[in-house]
């Protein structure tokens, strides 16, 4: 079987590495040796220089030896080594490379003698080979094997065994009797920056890095009341933004040092135990099921993922870290760790949290009910009452010369309308008095404090050649919208097993279950909180669902055509109880990896691995619900009352592979020269298939459907009717279908000179069926080097204060697939089909402007860092610069509509991110029960556009030498105490010489921001004082500005809409504060602080009546909202504690009398303050959004 | 060495299957190449057709009664107030709306021209390659005719060689930067497209563009074009094909919201689907804006013409469905015209204009030279397409096709075609008044701002 293995694995080699390897040979002729009187430390150290071989050996011992004098010219180490030791009581042996010396004598005092047998792992339970297992007291010693496995066999009085590493603490451990299974844990030195660095091709260490990397280690995960990964990567790392969102389930939006493309993808790339996430969905497109049917949640992220199974994150910023991802790595790579099992006894491991999240702490202050009505009076007062009495002693005839606007419920009631009609002055009064005592507080209504929670329990262990690792995780998070909810269940399983020395394999296979509940609202709920008027009630004195009797109608009060209500009216709370959606995503991933040493030096590992997920949707909108009565059948005519419910339902699957192998060779040339070159190559690929169906008359009590069909009107049957029915049927349901398929060739060369050089290269190609042939591969590359600067011997006098120094420069070359587009004439087909009466055909459509030149987009990137220690690195930290150019970046060119086309995607534009991180982590006391530690980062992004081809020089908010998202618009001078509005500053270089001049947008635009913050990061706090510990973690976003969008849904547009001809004749509104319509819903309650008149000035501008007498103040004043936005900007900086966490681990010595090995407690708070300027509810999610609110979690683990 | 050979070789094998490996054809998607792919590009725009969503080739609607509301048959004066902020004043307010339609029509060109160029000799010879090709063909030459009659002055006959014509794009090119081509190169263009078409003689009515239908806009270009024997001609054919019809037969022509009957040739609205909403809510705001008295005053005959009650009520509120139809009187009249304007050829002109009077009117008196009403000195249209002075005839035969053809796209060109009359509208207390450059759209300003030399129409 071995030799079968073998030959598969050298054919393997054969077909895929064209490069020859030679091999050292360490035992060649290579030593000469001429010293005279030199003690042995210093001979042996000869050896070691010239043949690059390891020793072990007791210094005592060999200082001792001070007298050799020796003269040998190329001769094996052994001659050389038997020359040096004869006549000394010490001899030599070989173990695994490395020669230990030792006391002869102990060797021939065979007396009373003992077996010390065990495993030498690191913390992780990875474990050791090469460790120097040492009996101090008789100079002996053997190391450990490729499995950290050693066996000593020793004289009964040895007392001690020592244990010793490069970069772990050195370990003596008493010894008594027999030990047949001795597990020894070694840990890092304190400080020692050297840990492993799992990038997802390779393993290395930080000393061996030149690229951007910064890993997040299992402690940010573990216990966490947040209950995703991405969210918990909030603020820990520099140069990592992340915007979440408090929707439960919904992932993050995650930049690494800023964005690089236009319409691309910008996206990190989510690599999880090697394995790149890939579980794209195909989108559905049919005129008859609306955008909102499907339920999106789970496809993108990686939800999936338990932050309790998580042992590490690596995140690679640079493209020397990223250029062996090849053309998915342009948006930086993430790369998850989960972990595995260690050699040793079962341990079970069982936490649990319990969260309560709490409602939106940051008030909307706005108005009550008494407030909004007399605000509404006020409004009536002023634009409706005079010109009201005039209609009402009007004749017939002459009504219709005057207008009011009918403004809130005080306007219906004062003017009489709809079910106020004919009440007398006292019985309107006593109608709104009667609802000013009754106030609903809208967020109080939807929103709720919630209840979340989540256990995890694992089991892991091993023995000898294997280990393994299970664990199964809950956890469910109640929304903060009633009726919203997300669960999810994990199960992960992993066993490692070395069947041969040299063989080892894994397998890995992990299963989550996610469900996202909510209703299914045409009516987003933030933004009825928000606007619902307070008078409005929820429910009727019977219990009934109450109608909102303002929310939908300023159209129809005031007298435009409106589509109908439906009869039982609206109500929020019955569309929150009556529609549903609900999303189930299923994920089940399989890996199995292989590494065979085929020598020492030459590694071969392969990964396969197979996911498969499956996605399915539900949306019902019941019967009696607004939704339904919004989405009926298109034959129902305006006038039809009849509602019917819905059901819309879509099963997506994908199924996606992996398969890679690769050779690894390290080779140490001589002490002074190592190196280590990998190759290989990666093919995978994706299917994935959605299938959909809309049912209308859904019944959900029997599940099933009955549609229904046009009212009768005679009794013959319409045949273009009937064919019109049948279409609408066909797009009820279908299927997408999408797959893709890449193959990649990638190789690494890491070169270490003298352990302070580094110098590294890694190159990638990687092929798409989404381009032509010509374009078909691109390359990525990276060079790297990293210089340790205190390994320099001019540096050695620092080394008291330094103890890490280290420059690193790279640059890399990456692409990134712009899959919107294609280079060729593309032809989709609609999903529908056009119906004769003979026949159905297919029909399609060129939707892009083919490119035959289209290519990859390009990042070259450059970057510089420094890494830092003092006081053996209790202080230490990374300094890093970047610049990134992208070009070639895809944006659209507009081209002569006589191509038949009006735009085309090109290659044209240039984006440049540069930017400085810094992060700082300090241990600022120690002593045996108190520590206290502390990590600060920062990083500040500059973007900007660089090229921009467009021949009209904008393409949406892009402006060339301005960042992405960048916000333009007016700036405030303030309100103009004459007219009563804005005044916008002009610019310095407009030129006015008419009135029109005045109002031309092009002399007001000012560049007023971006809304992409240019500064972000985060912070923590840690101390820990005996068995507690306190946590506090933080993150913070500077600079971001945006123009707060929270639009009222109605306005004088709602009442206008669908015109566009007759302008002119009204004045114009500004912003939406001059709108008086806005305030037929609800609105802040400082509005009333506005101005009146020249002597009556106030926060706000004076309210204008669109329809009332034209004031043309348009006529000279900038009315366009693209100035007049600026006086909507807000900064939306803040700074935000996102964790406050106590926790208590109860001592073990208490403990082991239960058989319990730890046992610890937890408390923590989420979101606690938030330090910001803006004036809405979440300054990370602003708008009517679901906000990330404070939460308050308690949490237990127990291990036995 | 020999080691290192055979490694490359396999290694080489390893990329070429690669390359296979990579080679998959994307799902509900393709690089059109042979008929029955092409035909799916027809059938998209053959569908809107179909089913009224078509606002490019044909028209629907919304578009007809857009048409209606910038010429001169309804008042635009007298629209309800309410209706006013939906009904166009005048072609100014929707003036910038042409670029959009300038951008449409040569995205359909594209598709033909892609068609025309790409189709394999082999499809040529079968009988869906021939659909396919014809249809494009026409469908080509319809888009031009239509570029012709918005974005060109109206035709002159001798400078028509001068004449601004519209960009000639006659195959698929990202690159291309085409100028404006002189008038009669587009006409030449368009004729050259039909008679293609028409020499591939299909029939097949799921195509909608039958020989009848090419023939029908070879005869309309040639008729803009101020070819009046080749106008003659070619409608001749087409009345002896499809011969007029009166009474009930003529009333159902009209009325059926769907269906082809009678002796339309080409309609939109051949099925009934998601449009119907929008074709209702025109129909009823259209209501809004009355039928202009001087167009109601041109029905002399009052009920004894047929399509007096047909086109308005007694309120002068819009009954005809806004449809936009070929047809054969629209053939009859060009043949009456071609004949006035040959001169000398008035008794024929005559005849075919009793044609079809006789057709619509009864009881029926034949024109005669001399009991031909009067030229209104108050009508709008002032000078004939050669710029001539109206003889009775002329104008006879110009408010006959007025009355004919009234909500079916086809009196602003008529105005545009004869003279350019100006005119006004009165709302909101200001003056629209359609000056004489309006009736030429402007092209899209992006393709004046990015084609060096590129002309755009007087006036924008």
């Amino acid at each position: 079987m071995q030799k079968t293995l073998k030959l598969f694995v050298l054919l393997c080699l054969q077909m895929c590495l064209v490069t020859s390897i030679s091999y050292a040979d360490n035992t060649q002729k290579s030593i000469s040796l001429s010293l005279r009187n030199e003690s042995l430390t210093k001979v042996l150290s000869e050896i070691r220089k010239q043949s690059g071989l390891s020793f072990i050996f007791n210094e005592k011992a060999t200082d001792k030896v001070n007298n050799i004098s020796i003269n040998v010219n190329n001769v094996t180490y052994r001659e050389a080594l038997d020359k040096c030791l004869r006549g000394t009581s010490l001899s030599y042996k070989v173990e695994n490379s490395i020669i230990v010396i030792f006391s002869k004598k102990i060797k021939k005092e065979p007396e009373k003698e003992k077996f010390i047998r065990g495993v030498v792992v690191d913390e992780s339970g990875e474990p050791l080979p090469g460790v120097a297992v040492v009996i101090p007291e008789k100079m002996f010693g053997v190391s450990t094997d490729i499995d950290g496995k050693f066996e000593v066999k020793v004289s009964s009085s040895v007392k001690l065994i020592e244990f010793s590493f490069v970069g772990m603490q050195t370990l003596q451990l008493p010894v008594s009797k027999d030990f047949s299974d001795m597990r020894v844990v070694m840990k890092m030195k304190v400080g020692e920056l050297d840990d492993v660095v799992v990038t997802g091709y390779t393993q290395t260490t930080r000393r061996k890095i030149t690229g951007s990397v910064a890993v997040v280690n299992r402690v940010a995960f573990e216990n966490k009341s947040i209950p995703t990964v991405d969210r918990l990567l909030q603020g820990q790392v520099a140069g990592v933004s992340t915007v979440s969102s408090g929707r439960p389930g919904e992932s993050a939006k995650i930049r690494i040092r800023g964005t690089n493309t236009l319409t691309g993808n910008a996206e990190p790339l989510w690599v999880i135990d090697g394995v790149a996430l890939q579980k794209d969905i195909p989108s559905i497109a049919t005129s008859q099921i609306k955008a909102g049917d499907f339920n999106n949640i789970f496809q993108t992220g990686v939800g999936g993922v338990n932050p309790n199974d998580i042992e590490s994150v690596t995140v690679l910023k640079d493209a020397s870290a990223t250029a062996i991802y090849g053309s998915r790595a342009a948006g930086g790579v993430i790369v998850v760790t989960t972990k595995k099992g260690k050699v040793g006894e079962m341990s079970v491991n069982y936490s649990s949290n319990i969260s309560v999240t709490l409602k939106p702490q940051r008030s909307a202050r706005l108005m009550n009910s008494a407030e909004k009505l007399s605000w509404e009076q006020e409004l009536w007062n002023e634009f409706s009452a005079e010109e009201y009495e005039q209609w009402n002693s009007a004749s017939k005839e002459d009504k219709k010369n005057y207008y009011f606007p009918i403004i809130g419920i005080t306007g219906m009631v004062r003017a009489g309308k709809e079910q106020f009609e004919g009440m007398s002055k006292e019985e309107q009064d006593r109608y709104l008095n009667d609802l000013s005592n009754n106030s609903t507080d809208w967020f109080d209504e939807l929103f709720r404090n919630s209840v979340s929670q989540s256990h995890y329990l694992s089991v892991s262990g091993g023995k000898g050649n294997y280990n393994y690792y299970v664990s199964g995780g809950y956890s469910d998070n109640y929304g903060l919208v009633k009726n919203t909810d997300y669960s999810r269940y994990n199960f992960n399983g992993k066993i490692n097993i070395r069947p041969l020395d040299n063989i080892s394999l894994g397998f890995i296979f992990d299963m989550a279950k996610q469900t996202s509940n909510g209703p299914s609202m045409s009516v987003n709920p933030f933004e009825y909180a928000y606007f619902a008027n307070p008078y409005e009630k929820l429910y009727n004195s019977d219990g009934s669902y109450a109608s909102d009797n303002t929310y939908f109608n300023l159209k129809r009060v005031n007298g435009g055509y409106d589509v109908p209500q439906p009869e039982n009216g609206f109500n929020i709370m019955r569309e929150m109880n009556e529609t549903s959606s609900r999303a189930d995503n299923m994920s089940t991933n399989l890996k199995f990896n292989l590494t065979y040493h085929l020598t020492e030096k030459l590694q071969f590992s392969g990964l396969v691995s197979y996911s498969f997920t499956n996605n399915e949707t539900e949306n019902v909108n019941g019967k009696q619900s607004y939704a339904a009565y919004k989405d009926r059948l298109p034959f129902e005519k305006t006038r039809s009352k009849r509602t019917y419910g819905s059901i819309t339902q879509s099963a997506a699957n994908n199924s996606s592979y992996s398969a890679r192998g690769q050779f690894i060779y390290n080779d140490n040339l001589n002490e002074d020269n190592k190196y280590s070159f990998l190759v290989g190559t990666e093919i995978r690929g994706q299917k994935a298939e959605s299938i959909y169906t809309k049912r209308y008359g859904y019944d959900p009590v029997t599940g099933n459907s009955s549609i229904p069909i046009p009212v009768k009107t005679g009794d013959k049957i319409d045949y273009t009717q009937l064919k019109a029915y049948a279409d609408m049927v066909d797009g009820l349901s279908g299927q997408a279908i999408t797959e893709d398929r890449f193959a990649s060739f990638y190789s690494s060369l890491d070169y270490h000179l003298m352990d302070k050089y580094v110098a590294s290269f890694s190159f990638r190609t990687d092929g798409s069926n989404n381009f032509g042939s010509n374009q078909q591969f691109n390359p990525t590359w990276s060079v790297g080097t990293a210089w340790h600067i205190l390994s320099e011997p001019f540096m050695e006098k620092l080394t008291d204060v330094l103890s890490t120094l280290t420059i690193r420069l790279a640059t890399g070359y990456t692409g990134n697939i712009n899959k919107s587009i294609y280079p060729q004439l593309m032809m989709y087909y609609d999903p529908s089909f056009r119906k004769t009466d003979l026949e159905t055909y297919r029909m399609g459509s060129i939707r892009n402007a083919p490119n035959p030149n289209l290519r990859w987009e390009k990042t070259m990137d450059y970057k510089a860092s420094i890494s830092y220690g003092f006081l053996d690195n209790r202080i230490s930290g990374v300094i890093e610069s970047y610049y990134r150019r992208s070009i070639d970046v895809v944006t659209n060119v507009t081209v002569p509509t006589s191509t038949g086309f009006s735009s085309q995607s090109f290659n044209t534009s240039e984006i440049e991110n540069k930017g400085i991180e810094f992060s700082i982590n300090a241990q600022l006391y120690k002593s045996d029960d108190l520590r206290i530690n502390s990590s600060v980062n920062f990083a500040y992004n500059q973007n900007k556009l660089l090229k921009y081809d467009s021949p009209t020089g904008a393409y949406g908010y892009n402006y060339e030498g301005y960042p992405l998202g960048s916000v333009f618009g007016g700036k405030v001078i303030g309100i103009d105490p004459e007219t009563g509005i804005y005044k916008f500053k002009l610019r310095s270089d407009a030129v006015i010489n008419r009135k029109a001049e005045l109002k031309n947008t092009n002399n007001y635009l000012f560049y007023l921001g971006t809304s992409t913050a240019p500064y972000t990061g985060g912070f923590s706090f840690n101390a820990s004082y005996k068995s507690f510990t306190l946590n506090i973690g933080g993150s913070y976003s500077i600079g971001a500005n945006i123009i707060d969008d929270l639009r009222s849904p109605v306005s004088y547009q709602t009442i206008e809409k669908g015109t566009g001809n007759t302008q002119s004749q009204y004045e114009s509104i500004p912003t939406k504060y001059n709108d008086i319509f806005v305030s037929h819903l609800n609105v802040r309650k400082d509005v009333v602080d506005r101005w009146i008149n020249a002597d009556h000035t106030g926060k706000y501008p004076r309210l204008i009546n669109y329809f009332g007498d034209k004031l043309f103040l348009d006529s000279y004043n900038p009315t366009y909202s693209s100035v007049t936005r600026g006086a909507l900007l807000e900064n939306v900086s803040y700074l935000k504690v996102n964790n406050i966490s106590l926790s208590y681990s109860v001592p073990a010595d208490y403990l082991e009398r239960y058989h319990i090995s730890s046992l610890g407690f937890n408390f923590s708070v989420s979101n606690l303050f938030t330090f910001t300027n803006f004036s809405g509810i979440d300054p990370e999610n602003p708008g009517a959004n679901y906000p990330t609110t404070r939460s308050i979690s308690f949490g237990v683990n127990v291990g036995f | 060495m020999k080691k290192i050979l055979i490694s490359a070789l396999i290694f080489c094998l390893l990329l070429s299957s690669c390359s296979e490996f990579l080679d998959l054809k994307p799902y509900g998607r393709t690089i059109p190449k042979t008929a029955d792919e092409f035909s799916a590009l027809l059938h998209k725009h053959l569908g809107d057709i179909d089913y009224g969503t078509d606002a490019v080739i044909v028209g629907n609607a919304s578009n007809v009664t857009a048409y209606a509301c910038y010429a001169d048959n309804l008042d635009a004066s007298l629209t309800e107030k309410d209706f006013r902020k939906v009904l166009p004043n005048y072609i100014g307010t929707r003036i910038n709306s042409f670029q959009g339609l300038y951008r449409n029509l040569y995205s359909r060109i594209r598709d033909c021209n892609i068609i025309i160029n790409r189709i394999t000799e082999a499809d040529k010879s079968t009988s869906k390659g021939q659909e396919v090709l014809a249809t494009a063909y026409t469908m080509r030459a319809i888009c031009y005719y239509s570029l012709i009659q918005h974005y060109c002055e109206p035709f002159e006959k001798g400078s028509s060689n001068d004449q601004l014509g519209v960009p000639l794009v006659e195959s698929f090119d990202m690159e291309a930067r085409p100028l404006r081509t002189g008038l009669q190169n587009v006409i030449n263009f368009v004729i050259d497209d039909l008679k293609k078409a028409i020499d591939l003689n299909i029939s097949k009515e799921e195509y909608r563009f039958t020989v009848d239908v090419s023939k029908a806009y070879l005869a309309r270009m040639y008729f803009w074009a101020e070819d009046w024997t080749n106008a003659i001609a070619v409608s001749k054919e087409i009345l002896s094909k499809h011969p007029l019809i009166s009474g009930e037969a003529y009333v159902t022509m009209l009325t059926d919201r769907y269906n082809k009957k009678g002796n339309v040739l080409l309609r939109s609205y051949i099925f009934p689907g998601t449009s119907d909403l929008s074709y209702e809510s025109v129909e009823s705001q259209i209501k809004h804006r009355p039928a202009s008295k001087d167009f109601v005053d041109l029905f002399v005959e009052k009920e004894a013409d047929i399509r007096y009650e047909l086109s308005f009520n007694s309120v002068r509120q819009n009954q005809k469905n806004p449809c936009a139809r070929v047809r054969s009187a629209e053939f009859c009249l060009i043949i009456a015209e071609s004949y006035a304007h040959l001169g000398g050829k008035d008794a024929e002109s005559l005849e075919w204009l009793n044609k079809l009077r006789e057709n619509r009117i009864s009881p029926f008196v034949p024109y005669t030279m001399f009991n031909l009403p009067k030229v209104d000195p108050d009508y709008i249209i002032k000078k004939d397409a050669e710029d001539k002075n109206l003889t009775s005839l002329m104008y006879a035969i110009i408010t006959e096709r007025q009355k004919e053809l009234y909500m079916e796209k086809d009196r602003f060109f008529e105005l545009k075609r004869n003279g350019r009359p100006t005119f006004w509208v009165g709302a909101n207390g200001l003056k629209y008044v359609m000056e004489k450059f309006l009736y030429t759209t402007p092209l899209p300003k992006s393709d004046i701002d990015i084609v060096n030399g590129l002309k755009q129409n007087k006036g924008y």
